[in-house]
């Protein structure tokens, strides 16, 4: 009995302190986070993790798990399922037209017309082999193989009598079956648009398609449209190409580690994954030589990226490593959205900001919005739920800035009552991930904040600062943060405006764009053409010249590495005709002029300043 | 003087061979250094960048030892971090370079993922240090039901191998749909064992989940840095194992 009373009392004591936390969450907890604009829901989403949009409200994708994979399309406003042609990873192309583009042999299908043909119990797999549209000449040598393939009666002899008559057949000696060009056969395919006319009098596209075979092949097509809007005529506007030849070594079938390449809209650009480096980059190439240069590595790996419309911004999810998990390590992947002009990347995550789940392969929408596919995975009964979110970039407020190629300028007094207001609401509504602290305030409810900060600071500033200082923050007193601070840190604005962290340009270095763009770009840490420490000036200074343009005999024998940069860029100089035994530097794009030459050399010899 | 410059040279820096990554910004990078001195932590193929979940990045590092991984990265107001982790556990060391690099270490250990009750498998790190002792050549092939290549790429892969002689090792997405990926084994002729999910620190780390497929390979029992994704045709996997391969041992 005595036992019970006691039960009893420890319960409401519980109970009371219980109903006082709720008053408290109820007044002071709850984020105010950014919701996505469209979820649907996990039982609606069957395909592969990776789709890609043939319109605003169409998502195409590969159904998952079948034997030669199955093109379907998800309309989101209607929410119904479609099956299309059979085979793996549709690519749409890119201005509207509805016509999508089929791995294997280069063809374009008319979305609508195959729609209505499945629909009407059509043979999926027919329509492969009999729907498509490609250049003429390009279905003649396909034909003439496929005969000679299907001849089942056909012995040595014959196949020596073939391949004696490819010349007269028009095929290449190395053509196999749906080979166009000898090449422009294979997965990976992406494409972009060079020019599209919709007039009554002018109605074509001229697209430009990219595949992975042999590591990067693309090529021109014009493709003619009826009044109506169905495809008139293919015809091939160039001989299909590899990538990057100037970085080929004769053995093209490794030479280049690209893995996952997809084409930017525009088509002067791809992305890869880049196996040497590790690294994903982004590649600008010229369209008639296929000639290569690096245009942007990330400095990380991310998985398969997406550029939209103007190819100013990239969405792209990266392994993440979560370091503020206590006991565990969780790696998980995670959408970003980097701005190419800003040099800045945002999380896309939206909603909870403590939800732990996966957010893979974002894609943009035409008008700037990103679909991408949320993965939850219950490590137990081995179910997994997914979802398709469609999130507005202009609403996230978890926006830190990261410029390149310098890691590190968030770092701003400005910041201090937000850390002060991430360790108060830790302290009184649960804990806040310390790595999170920021997303967690820029997420705050403006008036639970308000509420918070009035009721708490005083009670829990010594506590607080005292924790803080114990840490990592000396300044921290009671003179350099009060209330009124923390008050202004609160958010103001409603869900949906950019709240934007304050960088401190003391921090780190930065580097004139001359020396970021010509220089650092092709020699980061881990890059093929070799690591120069820009990022070290005082160490550049007193360097010795290396490459074998410093090795004995050459013209930079014994110099330091200052000399030998003035020697290379005097002998590079645009107009001027470069010495056999003096390197071509920068290696791609435009000769250096006179000016340009003379900033970065003073750049070298004068190191440490900073740009402000 | 000199003496003691020289020293400090030789015992914080070029004796030791290691640097950091992006080296001007980390104000303490001698006490770090002097850190992995002490634990006799080496560095395997140089720092690689990543993410942290709100952006900002982070730089990771494997070891001289197989599942041990370090990342060093800067906190708001400097505040620079060393983390030293295994799968037992996790060491992490704060430096504050406004009180002359100052530190505080905190120790936890590591929880493993709750396994038991789940009629799931799991490939972990120990099955990893396993695989390369008993196959010290060969390849690691992580598929997934919801990446349709990653399955198509199977046959071409074993067509790949045939004349290379080397085994592989089939491991799953570890968020793969279960009901799912045992139809998808069945399709593709693979074994129970390709149900195996990975758990493996060492792997993940490795950026191994990010695309699928990913063919990793193993070379005289060590884990070969490059990591190829996506589908191929079987000449172009032979071709690309045998370049990966090849390259394995370089730095």
């Amino acid at each position: 009995m005595k036992n019970n009373f006691l039960g009893l009392f420890l319960l409401i004591i519980i109970s009371s302190v219980f109903a006082q936390d709720q008053r408290a969450n109820s007044s002071f907890c709850g984020l105010n986070a950014p919701q996505p604009d469209v979820v649907i829901p996990s039982n609606e989403v069957s395909g592969n993790y990776w789709t890609n949009m043939l319109d605003d409200n169409t998502v195409m994708f590969t159904a998952e798990g079948g034997t030669a994979g199955e093109y379907q399309a998800y309309d989101l406003l209607k929410r119904k399922a479609y099956k299309l042609t059979d085979e793996i990873d549709p690519f749409p192309v890119p201005d509207g037209r509805r016509i999508y583009v089929h791995p294997g042999p280069i063809q374009f299908f008319e979305f609508d017309e195959i729609l209505k043909r499945v629909a009407q119990g059509e043979d999926q797999t027919k329509l492969v082999e009999e729907a498509g549209h490609s250049p003429r000449k390009d279905r003649i040598k396909r034909k003439k193989y496929e005969k000679y393939e299907n001849d089942e009666d056909a012995d040595e002899d014959d196949e020596n009598e073939f391949d004696e008559k490819k010349d007269e057949f028009g095929i290449e000696k190395d053509f196999e079956i749906g080979d166009v060009d000898g090449r422009m056969w294979g997965y990976y395919e992406s494409v972009a648009v060079l020019e599209s006319h919709k007039s009554l009098f002018k109605n074509y596209s001229i697209y430009r398609i990219l595949t992975g075979e042999e590591e990067g092949t693309f090529k021109d097509y014009k493709v003619k449209f009826t009044a109506e809007g169905r495809i008139a005529k293919v015809t091939s506007q160039s001989k299909a190409k590899v990538m990057c030849p100037n970085w080929r070594t004769g053995n093209t079938k490794v030479d280049l580690d690209f893995d996952t390449p997809i084409l930017s809209p525009k088509g002067d650009e791809f992305g890869i994954t880049n196996r040497a480096t590790g690294t994903t980059q982004i590649i600008k190439f010229d369209g008639i030589t296929g000639h290569c240069s690096v245009a942007m590595d990330l400095g990380f790996e991310a998985g398969k990226i997406h550029f939209n419309a103007d190819g100013s911004k990239i969405a792209f999810h990266s392994q993440n490593i979560n370091v503020g998990a206590v006991k565990s390590v969780t790696v998980n992947n995670r959408g970003y959205l980097l701005d190419r002009k800003s040099n800045t990347i945002v999380s896309l995550q939206m909603g909870d900001v403590t939800e732990s789940t996966a957010e893979q392969y974002p894609a943009f929408l035409s008008d700037g919005r990103i679909i991408y596919q949320r993965v939850k995975f219950n490590s137990l009964t081995g179910k997994q739920s997914r979802a398709w979110v469609i999130v507005d970039p202009n609403k996230l407020n978890s926006a830190v800035f990261k410029k390149l190629p310098n890691k590190f300028n968030y770092t701003n007094d400005n910041n201090l009552p937000l850390i002060a207001l991430a360790s108060l609401y830790s302290n009184t509504c649960g804990s806040v991930n310390a790595d999170d602290s920021l997303m967690w305030t820029l997420n705050m409810d403006p008036l639970k904040c308000q509420n918070l900060v009035s009721a708490e600071w005083e009670n829990q500033k010594s506590s607080i600062l005292e924790k803080l200082n114990t840490t990592s923050f000396p300044k921290i007193s009671e003179d350099t943060i009060n209330k009124e601070m923390l008050l202004s840190a609160c958010p103001k604005k409603k869900v949906g405006e950019i709240i934007t962290l304050q960088p401190d340009v003391g921090v780190a270095m930065k580097y004139p764009a001359i020396i970021a763009q010509r220089c650092v770009v092709c020699h980061l840490p881990n890059s093929p053409r070799g690591y120069i420490p820009f990022d070290k000036p005082e160490k550049l200074r007193t360097m010795q010249a290396f490459g074998k343009s410093s090795e004995a005999g050459g013209p930079f024998e014994k110099m330091t590495f200052t000399e030998q940069i003035e020697g290379i860029l005097n002998a590079n100089e645009a107009g001027k005709i470069l010495p056999s035994n003096v390197p071509k530097v920068p290696a791609d794009g435009p000769r250096l002029n006179r000016a340009e030459i003379d900033e970065i050399i003073n750049w070298v010899k004068k190191g440490t300043e900073v740009i402000p | 003087m000199k003496t003691i410059a020289l020293l400090h040279f030789i015992f914080f820096f070029n004796a030791y061979g290691i640097n950091l990554p992006a080296g001007k910004l980390w104000k303490c990078e001698e006490k770090i250094i002097q850190i992995l001195k002490q634990q006799n932590i080496e560095i395997n193929n140089g720092w690689k960048e990543s993410l942290q979940k709100n952006g900002l990045p982070i730089f990771k590092a494997n070891t001289n030892k197989i599942a041990q991984w370090m990342y060093i990265n800067k906190s708001y107001f400097d505040t620079e971090s060393l983390v030293i982790l295994n799968t037992e556990k996790k060491i992490e060391y704060h430096f504050n370079p406004l009180k002359g690099c100052s530190s505080f270490v905190t120790s936890v250990s590591m929880t493993q993922t709750n396994h038991g009750a789940s009629e799931l498998s799991w490939f972990t790190d120990k099955d990893l240090q396993n695989l390369l002792s008993t196959k010290p050549n060969g390849i690691i092939f992580v598929w997934s039901p919801h990446m349709s290549l990653s399955l198509k790429a199977v046959e071409e892969l074993k067509d790949a191998v045939k004349e290379l002689n080397l085994p592989i090792t089939f491991l799953l997405d570890p968020q793969a749909d279960q009901k799912l990926s045992k139809s998808s084994i069945q399709k593709y002729s693979m074994s129970m064992e390709a149900l195996k999910r990975v758990d493996s620190l060492e792997l993940s780390m490795r950026n191994a989940l990010i695309h699928f497929p990913a063919l990793i390979l193993v070379k005289d029992g060590k884990i070969c840095p490059k990591i190829q994704r996506g589908y191929r045709v079987s000449k172009k996997f032979k071709a690309i194992i045998t370049d990966i391969m090849g390259s394995c041992n370089e730095k």
